[in-house]
């Protein structure tokens, strides 16, 4: 995310011209060739251990964000700012962007996205990725190229992760400073939209956005706003339920929100008559 | 049916925000919870209890009661600036973002909707000029006054030639660390001081290579940029590689008794800046208890009157209540707007009469803001810490800063910035 980002604000700066979609779509062109580098190991270690060497990317990057100061064209504070862009007339970056345009932007290159990725899990490429997710060594047998495979999977969520960073820098928090938009605890919240979604679910992981973003919201405004309850109290709060769900989650449906959906649906369908 | 009436009643509650009834808005952005707490819950029960016992004594300023809304930012940008879009709309009057790098983010924000930012000694420094940043105010004293303030003071202990000394800048690695490095390296071109640079990342928990460094090559002098948790972690440090204390000078956020305490003896002869008096040696405190305290009314848990940060949250609180009064005084009535809160703080003049009318002599040095300078004077005293007697103690008088050197820095950071984004520098 941090390589979209830093990588849309130098598109943006160095291309004042340029349109802002097009920034964006190739700051996720740059994070997928980021994200392929870091990929090369994965052709060598598998799982639990994959997940660390690609935690080093996280360290390595945020350090690099704020040791190099080319990255961030020199600005005293360290801090990357987006300039101010438009689309069809509407302001959608920087500090007089109105809060519909952006989200019909955003919502615009959620629904294209998720619909090629999709397609792109339907198709013979989707079919190879889950082959080697689920048995390497059966999906190398029927003629899965697992080099192709786990590269292209890797440039791939690159390419999508690197576009959601350049849209949380440029168009939802318009300044970014890398140790603390881009920390660990980010790639932590991403995770847990991810359990709490449902892994190896496209539906999933937009439900456990949803829930893990509009949950303190929600809990915020119900306690907060509405019973007059002291902000830390809730905070705390928050921190608690979103621990005992990760928790109750990974005990009770592996498989998130999402395989709960099925089965509600399943359950509905044949409801009220079962068989 | 019960149930569900119920749950109508609590969704209409979570999507209808309840109308603000009072006319003074005060948003304040706190952070009671995380790395930051401890810093932050002083600050914020210092803001709030004094809006509480100006409304107690005197039902508010001018007559119009003050309504104080606190909104949990754990120091946090994304949480700060969603605090900001939620608190907006009730006729917030001015901003204290509590943290440089939410002051950075609302600084477009807030100045394209016209509402004022007073980022009282943190915040972008060179918002100082009132003439490109019109709605930023950083008085009394910025990063850079600090900066120059601890070369002063080295410069002072030395005789006034510090050639080839060594000081080590520790600081927490983000925008608000990295302001005075720009000053620090003028000063050192300007005296001749060689400056070693220690990032310590968020929360700064960790700082092990950081001291080890620094026992290596043993600086001369210390100086933090530190926050949080990050304060009594460094201190403890310096401790454990005896960096003798005196020697070791914090900014105004790395001197607080909750920085120290956790030390022990250790911490004793440790320095930090100040932008005002320490301690509750003042009548104003017998008000704020018998108003506030004695009534339960205290916020948080009411046990951190009279620390360094509570002055400190209590002195924003003063500022910008001064403001509101002179925004009253020329606009001609009580319920005013935030761009008459503006024009009110650009005209603030603070003396020492306004401090002893307050019951709070000689709390802080005068002040004057106007539009060419929304910095202030500039003033800055160091203090040191007395482990025995667990006080701090100003140990110099406040004394002017290097603006020669801050002011040239001041009008090019700021005339970056307006080219940056197309503003013409006048005064409003």
């Amino acid at each position: 995310m941090a390589v979209g980002a830093y990588a849309c604000y130098k598109l943006m700066t160095a291309f004042p011209d340029m349109n802002i979609l097009i920034c964006v779509l190739l700051s996720g062109g740059v994070t997928a060739f980021v994200g392929l580098i870091f990929g090369l190991p994965s052709l060598r270690i598998k799982g639990f251990y994959l997940a660390v060497a690609t935690l080093a990317a996280q360290f390595f990057l945020v350090w690099l964000f704020n040791k190099v100061g080319w990255f961030y064209n020199y600005s005293a504070s360290g801090q990357i700012t987006a300039p101010e862009r438009t689309l069809f007339g509407y302001v959608i970056t920087g500090a007089k962007a109105e809060t519909l345009p952006i989200y019909f932007v955003c919502l615009g290159l959620l629904v294209f996205l998720a619909v090629i990725a999709r397609n792109l899990t339907r198709g013979a490429m989707g079919r190879k990725w889950m082959a080697i997710r689920d048995m390497d060594i059966a999906a190398e047998i029927i003629g899965v190229n697992p080099l192709m495979a786990k590269l292209t999977a890797f440039a791939i969520s690159s390419f999508y992760v690197g576009i959601s960073g350049a849209l949380l820098f440029a168009l939802y928090l318009g300044a970014v400073e890398v140790g603390e938009a881009f920390s660990i605890q980010k790639s932590f919240l991403i995770l847990f939209m991810i359990i709490i979604g449902g892994l190896g679910s496209i539906f999933g992981s937009l439900v456990g956005a949803a829930f893990m973003i509009a949950m303190p919201v929600i809990l915020k405004n119900l306690l907060v706003t509405s019973l007059g309850w002291p902000g830390d109290i809730a905070a705390h709060l928050e921190f608690m339920i979103v621990g005992l769900m990760i928790i109750v989650f990974l005990i009770l449906e592996p498989h998130g929100l999402a395989m709960l959906w099925r089965i509600i649906k399943e359950k509905l369908r044949i409801w009220p008559f079962s068989h | 049916m019960k149930l569900r009436n119920a749950l109508i009643a609590a969704f209409t509650g979570v999507c209808v925000a309840t109308p603000v009834l009072a006319d003074l808005v005060f948003p304040a952005l706190t952070y009671r919870t995380g790395a930051y707490a401890v810093s932050g819950i002083p600050q914020a029960d210092g803001y709030s209890d004094y809006f509480t016992m100006l409304n107690e004594r005197d039902g508010g300023i001018g007559g119009e009661p003050i309504k104080v809304v606190e909104c949990e930012t754990q120091y946090n940008t994304e949480k700060g600036v969603e605090c900001y879009e939620k608190t907006k709309g009730l006729g917030a009057l001015v901003y204290q973002p509590m943290s440089t790098g939410i002051t950075y983010q609302l600084i477009p924000k807030a100045s394209a909707d016209g509402i004022p930012i007073h980022s009282m000694g943190y915040g972008r420094t060179s918002a100082a000029n009132g003439k490109v940043f019109p709605y930023v105010f950083n008085y009394p004293a910025n990063y850079w006054n600090g900066a120059s303030a601890v070369v002063n003071h080295i410069l002072e202990l030395n005789g006034g030639n510090i050639k080839g000394k060594k000081i080590a800048l520790v600081y927490h690695n983000s925008g608000y660390g990295k302001e005075p490095i720009r000053t620090l390296e003028e000063l050192s071109a300007k005296h001749g001081f060689d400056l070693t640079l220690l990032p310590v990342d968020h929360p700064g928990q960790e700082q092990k290579s950081q001291w080890l460094q620094i026992r290596r090559e043993r600086p001369d002098y210390v100086t933090m940029w530190g926050w949080g948790v990050m304060n009594q972690v460094a201190i403890q440090e310096a401790a454990n590689i005896r960096y003798p204390m005196e020697n070791f000078i914090g900014i105004w956020w790395s001197g607080s008794e909750n920085d120290v305490i956790p030390a022990g003896d250790a911490a004793d002869g440790y320095k930090a800046l100040a932008l005002h008096a320490p301690g509750m040696d003042f009548p104003l405190f017998d008000d704020m208890k018998k108003h506030v305290y004695d009534k339960g009314m205290a916020a948080g848990a009411g046990d951190q009157i009279g620390t360094i940060l509570y002055n400190r949250g209590m002195f924003q609180a003063i500022l910008a209540a001064e403001a509101v009064k002179v925004a009253q005084k020329m606009s001609g009535k009580a319920d005013i707007t935030a761009a008459e809160m503006r024009v009110g703080m650009e005209n603030l003049k603070v003396d020492q009469a306004m401090f002893s009318n307050l019951g709070l002599p000689n709390f802080a040095p005068n002040l004057t803001v106007s539009c060419d300078n929304h910095g202030g004077a500039g003033l800055v005293a160091v203090q040191q810490w007395d482990a025995k007697a667990k006080t701090w103690s100003l140990v110099s008088d406040f004394k002017p800063t290097d603006m020669d050197v801050i002011n040239k820095l001041i009008t090019e950071d700021s005339s970056a910035y307006a080219k940056e984004n197309n503003i013409t520098p006048k005064c409003l």
